[in-house]
């Protein structure tokens, strides 16, 4: 028999109804009761405190920061509003700073490799690290007779002013080998020494005064973002901007005009639109008249060998664009060139440089606010370098420094003779990434007694090191910057504490001097202690007080300090060469191997073998090997790619993301294709930087091909990278 | 009419350099995968001639949020000025939202287990402040309007941005003006 | 979307437990001569297949401890209608099963239950028809998830009902192939709709015809117990008992595999063409 039901229907459907109602309201208010939108408030007790921080990194930029820490730990960074050229913005690799101090890759202690190259890395103590060094040293000292064996490589890792104290180190010991020179920007330097005496440019942010602005080579909107913001004023002000960059950059998306140029023939266009400028009298012969040597032998070279017909084919423009921007350059006033670094890493990039100065020099554009053909200036780097000027100690051996071309590091390591080169250091630099002819930098490596380098991070540099000393971030150390192109001055507080075991390089200095002494009295001369922050005070000059117009360095803690004087570059007509005028003809230059005009010489030309010219700029989101292997980075972009056209890429049966192998008779590196408009046929791009955890180094196919100049300025000649002529197939 | 506000995005201004969410993450220290704001590359070929251009998006702040009514434990609210905001402590990480926004915006967090966004800095701008994307650009080409205002060039859409018709989002945009261009294509 | 187990999980076994439930209550109300014991059995396995999908459902979210919550939405939000309905739908099924343990009064609890069964499932699918998701954006999803109901549900309660014994005439099995034949042919017409839509939406239905998933699907899920079941039902005597549990996995399984690939092969509206 049925039993009685336990639920009545009446009762069913009230339970139905009152669950419905239970669950649905009763949820939500359940919910507003004990959950709220309040955003998080800082605790009580907290202390936030803000720093001044300047990037150290090898940039135009060279920003001013201001870090917000709280209870000891940097919280972010913002651009500081103090500076009119920083205007409170970061760029992307600025912004991810925090993420560089604290990233978990960060080498925590000195450690030691058990094999080079073999991964297998044993924690040591600091004392122990500069044991084993100093007896190195010793060593080396005794067996050869001096201490040339030993080798410091360093750069551009970082330009704190401080960090020459790097090389301070180095000569306190004794004489030693130095590479010798820069690799990114020496034959353009020695072009505008040759012209004007040295380099010198106008505060980029006067670009806002240019009518007519020529970004030549350059691409800012990837190096030298806060330059951009002046760039798009001056465009909202009636400025013209053209790009001329064999490929279509960032930059060259921006310009009113793009001009694509086949590469290395820049000065083929300067020259065809001076000719141009020549024959229909637009040049101001008042200006050359009073300012220039040389200005009847360029003309009269011009006449003779340059015609607008030779340079539309050479530079692959057509004639009628060459004649518009010779017109337009030449009457538009006032009108500025902005020469790049990528313009002038050519077997003939000195030369174009110089033919694009000409082009300044015989329209009057010189020394005017607006005009001018701007490089890079040096101007505000006049300080004492103290940290620098160390003394050699007596009786080290050996009769000087010995240089070695940096530019040919790899080579020149393993050529050394009398003595050889037995030990590295390596600080500020990543030689292994960063280097031509990777296989022949890892031969160096592998020929040394012991490499020591200094850094943040396992790059593949350490990787091939026998001892790495974990350095501090710009956040962890005093120090002071400058920018090789904006007029500004920046201290570099300390924010926070360092991380780890971490030291600041003058640090290890002075450790190293102690540690050295103690195993042979004066065998190093650097100081055994001293506050960090009294060694950037000893930094400043009277010259540097009185370019910026500070009495103390402390004043720094301020704000930064803009240049009082000297902002429009040779506006006081005073050139620096040796005949006091711009020198369109320079004996200096014939002196040096070149000619004494700014002519055209011949472009290296790819071969039926490697067909293409594969060109290496300056990622976007990286300074060299440093900020892609952030994690943050990764984020955003975590695989390099080769540009190709889609014509070539027809030619080959490459489609987008296939895997492409590009290859020469050095080497080799496999990547994914990007299809795409923005470069030429003749052109593949890729962009050199570090991965972390991946093979990627285009350096595998770039040979050391020198540039024609540098040597003047910087010691050697620099390295032509963009004249790399490489062969793809698809994988 | 009370001042509902957004984002314009002005593409002609930007230069694709991904300050903005940097600046983003940096504000608010996040994880690595997490990306409130996104730089994306458009089309080269969008805008007559060939150009890199990019378009700068973080969270659009819908007239009629998908995400607000997607979500089953109210987690969703729309300030009076428009901010869509999310809260944390509601969020069961349904991941809801997630498919029903038209944008990609919404992200989840592995660490959390629930989801996150953009809220446009409320509490900053609250403060009177402006979103860190918008101070940390060097372009200046993020900015916040009155999505009331009538602005010379904005348009709704840029070519490759799903249909605004869906949720009527307030973000706007200026298209970038491509030069002339002397290639050589031979 | 990836590889959602949790929902496979919860969608497979809830429209499952529906249609069986559905099944239970037409069988009950029109053949009734079901023993109590036999009803319980198999308003038990309803009970035990809605309790696991739900369970299931617990792995997808970030906080499955505040699930709870998810009702509080009811106005706008499908995901919070299904919670509710679901939720209503298995305490309907437990107070059923009640009811035929205790013999109790089951009429009303079995067409409430029905009726709540036949909505939810549909709100399940409307989840997924998003502006966002143009392959989804349509019909889809309701008709595929009322599909697994009538296929699936039928299946699972005639082999609970064949565990018991109880003899099935042939209509049951009739309306499974037809459901099947339906389930198959609109998938097809979805396939052929999302091809010719273009863009995104055709990528879904390139995805879906290019996956390995989609053929063994195919076979498994509708080729397979078509065969079976019309080759049974076209026999003079038929003893569907020995091949009952083999129809059943197959087209689970089918199910299971189709439910991955609406996950998996669905295609976003993009941003600029990522």
């Amino acid at each position: 028999m049925k039993q009685k039901s336990v639920v009545s229907r009446r009762t069913f459907l009230k339970g139905a109804a009152a669950t419905v109602a239970t669950v649905s309201f009763g949820g939500t208010f359940f919910d507003f009761i004990f959950s709220g939108l309040s955003p998080a408030v800082a605790a009580e007790n907290s202390t936030v405190e803000l720093f001044r921080n300047a990037c150290p990194r090898n940039c135009y930029d060279t920003c001013a920061i201001l870090s917000t820490v709280q209870d000891g730990v940097l919280k972010k960074v913002v651009g500081d509003p103090a500076s009119t050229y920083t205007r409170g913005t970061l760029c992307a690799k600025g912004f991810s700073y925090t993420r560089s101090v604290y990233s978990p890759d960060r080498i925590k202690y000195p450690m030691r490799q058990i094999g080079r190259g073999s991964g297998n890395w044993q924690r040591i103590s600091w004392d122990e690290a500069y044991t084993e060094i100093a007896q190195n040293m010793l060593r080396l000292k005794r067996e050869y007779g001096s201490t040339l064996p030993i080798c410091l490589n360093k750069y551009s890792g970082n330009f704190d002013i401080m960090h020459y104290g790097i090389e301070g180190m180095l000569t306190s010991i004794g004489n030693t080998t130095r590479a010798t020179g820069t690799p990114c920007w020496p034959a353009g330097i020695d072009a505008q020494t040759f012209d004007f005496g040295t380099i010198v440019c106008n505060d980029p942010e006067d670009i806002v005064n240019s009518k007519y602005l020529i970004i030549w080579g350059a691409n800012p909107a990837w190096c030298s973002v806060h330059s951009m913001y002046f760039v798009k004023e001056a465009q909202q002000r009636g400025c013209k901007v053209v790009v001329i960059d064999p490929i279509l950059t960032q930059t060259a998306s921006k310009a009113d005009l793009y001009i694509q140029i086949k590469s290395s023939t820049d000065g083929a266009l300067a020259l065809g639109m001076a000719r141009y400028i020549l024959d229909h009298n637009l040049y101001d012969g008042e200006w050359l008249a009073k300012n220039s040597k040389g200005a009847e032998e360029f003309f009269s070279y011009l006449k003779n060998n340059i015609t607008l017909e030779w340079a539309a084919e050479k530079t692959g423009i057509p004639q009628h664009i060459i004649e518009m921007l010779a017109r337009e350059y030449a009457t538009t006033k006032p009108a500025n060139i902005w020469i790049g670094y990528g313009m002038q890493r050519h077997t003939n990039g000195g030369q174009n440089v110089r033919a694009i100065d000409a082009l300044a020099a015989i329209t009057g554009n010189i020394g005017k606010s607006g005009g001018g053909a701007q490089y890079a200036q040096l101007e505000t780097w006049g300080f004492k370098y103290h940290a620098m000027s160390q003394s050699k100690p007596a009786n080290s051996g050996g009769k000087e420094d010995r240089a070695i071309n940096i530019n040919n590091f790899g080579a020149e390591v393993l050529n050394a003779q009398d003595p050889p080169i037995k030990m590295l250091w390596i600080a500020c630099r990543g030689p292994m990434t960063q280097d031509p002819e990777t296989a022949v930098v890892k031969k160096a490596f592998e020929g040394m007694d012991l490499v020591v380098t200094a850094d943040l991070y396992m790059t593949p540099t350490v990787e091939m090191s026998d001892i790495v000393l974990p350095v501090t971030t710009a956040f962890e150390t005093p120090g002071v910057n400058v920018s090789y192109w904006h007029y500004w001055l920046s201290l570099n507080e300390q924010a926070i504490k360092p991380m780890y075991e971490s030291k600041n390089d003058v640090t290890i200095a002075m450790e190293l001097s102690a540690k050295l002494n103690e195993l042979e009295q004066g065998s190093c001369t650097f100081p055994t202690s001293g506050d960090l922050q009294e060694w950037v005070g000893k930094e400043f000059s009277e010259g540097i007080y009185k370019q910026f117009g500070i009495q103390d360095w402390q004043e720094l803690k301020k704000g930064p300090v803009k240049a009082k004087s000297g902002l429009i570059a040779w506006q006081d007509g005073k050139f620096r060469t040796p005949s006091g005028k711009y020198e369109l003809w320079s004996a200096e230059a014939e002196k040096y191997g070149h000619f004494p005009l700014p002519v055209y010489v011949e472009e290296m030309q790819s071969t039926d073998k490697y067909p293409l010219r594969c060109i290496t700029p300056h990622w976007k989101l990286s300074i060299h090997s440093q900020f892609q292997n952030l994690d943050w980075m990764a984020a955003v972009n975590n695989e390099p790619h080769i540009e190709i056209h889609p014509k070539v890429a027809a030619k080959y049966h490459i489609k987008d993301n296939d895997s492409v192998k590009m290859f020469n008779d050095i080497g080799y590196i496999t990547l994914p294709a990007k299809i795409t408009e923005t470069v030429s046929p003749d052109v593949v791009a890729v962009y050199e930087t570090w991965y972390k955890n991946k093979k990627f180094n285009v350096n595998y196919t770039v040979k050391a091909i020198p540039a024609d100049m540098g040597k003047k300025a910087t010691g050697a000649p620099g390295i032509a990278f963009h004249d790399n002529f490489v062969a793809i197939q698809k994988m | 009419m009370a001042k509902k506000i957004g984002f314009l995005v002005n593409s002609d201004r930007c230069i694709g350099c991904h300050a903005c969410e940097l600046a983003c993450k940096n504000e608010y220290q996040q994880e690595p995968e997490i990306r409130w704001r996104k730089v994306y590359p458009l089309k080269e070929d969008s805008f007559g001639g060939f150009a890199r251009e990019f378009a700068s998006l973080a969270c659009n702040h819908c007239e009629d949020p998908a995400c607000l009514k997607a979500c089953p434990v109210i987690a969703y609210t729309k300030r009076e000025d428009g901010i869509v905001m999310h809260s944390k402590e509601r969020c069961i990480g349904c991941k809801n939202c997630m498919l029903a926004c038209p944008y990609k915006v919404p992200e989840f967090n592995q660490k959390t287990k629930k989801v996150e966004k953009c809220h446009m800095c409320a509490a900053r701008q609250d403060r009177g402040e402006k979103p860190a994307c918008v101070v940390g650009c060097p372009m200046e080409a993020i900015t916040i309007i009155n999505v009331n205002d009538t602005i010379a060039g904005a348009e709704r859409s840029l070519p490759g941005f799903p249909n605004a018709a869906i949720t009527n989002p307030t973000t706007r945009f200026i298209k970038p003006v491509v030069g002339r261009q002397v290639r050589r294509d031979a | 979307m990836m590889g959602e187990w949790a929902l496979v999980l919860f969608t497979v076994l809830s429209q499952m437990a529906a249609g069986a439930f559905v099944s239970l209550w037409v069988l009950d109300t029109v053949k009734g001569n079901m023993k109590e014991a036999t009803g319980t059995f198999v308003s038990q396995g309803v009970v035990l297949a809605m309790g696991l999908g739900l369970l299931a459902s617990l792995g997808h979210l970030g906080h499955p401890l505040e699930a709870y919550r998810a009702s509080a939405h009811f106005g706008t939000s499908w995901l919070s209608r299904e919670v509710v309905l679901f939720g209503l739908f298995f305490f309907l099924s437990v107070v059923y099963y009640w009811q035929w343990r205790t013999g109790g009064a089951r009429h009303l609890v079995g067409i409430s239950g029905s009726i709540v069964a036949l909505m939810a499932v549909p709100t399940s699918g409307m989840v997924y028809v998003l502006a966002a998701i143009p392959a989804w954006n349509n019909f889809g999803p309701v008709l595929f998830f009322l599909l697994t109901a009538v296929t699936l549900g039928p299946l699972y309660a005639a082999v609970l009902l064949t565990i018991k014994q109880y003899s099935l005439g042939k209509s049951l099995f009739q309306f499974v192939i037809a459901a099947l034949f339906c389930s198959f042919m609109s998938f097809a017409l979805y396939l052929s709709l999302l091809i010719s839509a273009g863009d995104v939406t055709a990528l879904t239905g390139w995805n879906t015809m290019l996956s390995i998933t989609f053929w063994l699907r195919l076979f498994i899920g509708w080729i397979a117990p078509l065969g079976i079941l019309g080759y049974v039902l076209a026999q003079q005597q038929w003893h569907i008992s020995r091949y009952m549990i083999l129809a059943f996995a197959l087209v689970l399984i089918g199910e299971l595999l189709g439910r991955e690939l609406f996950y998996g092969s669905a295609v976003a509206l993009t941003m600029f063409g990522l």
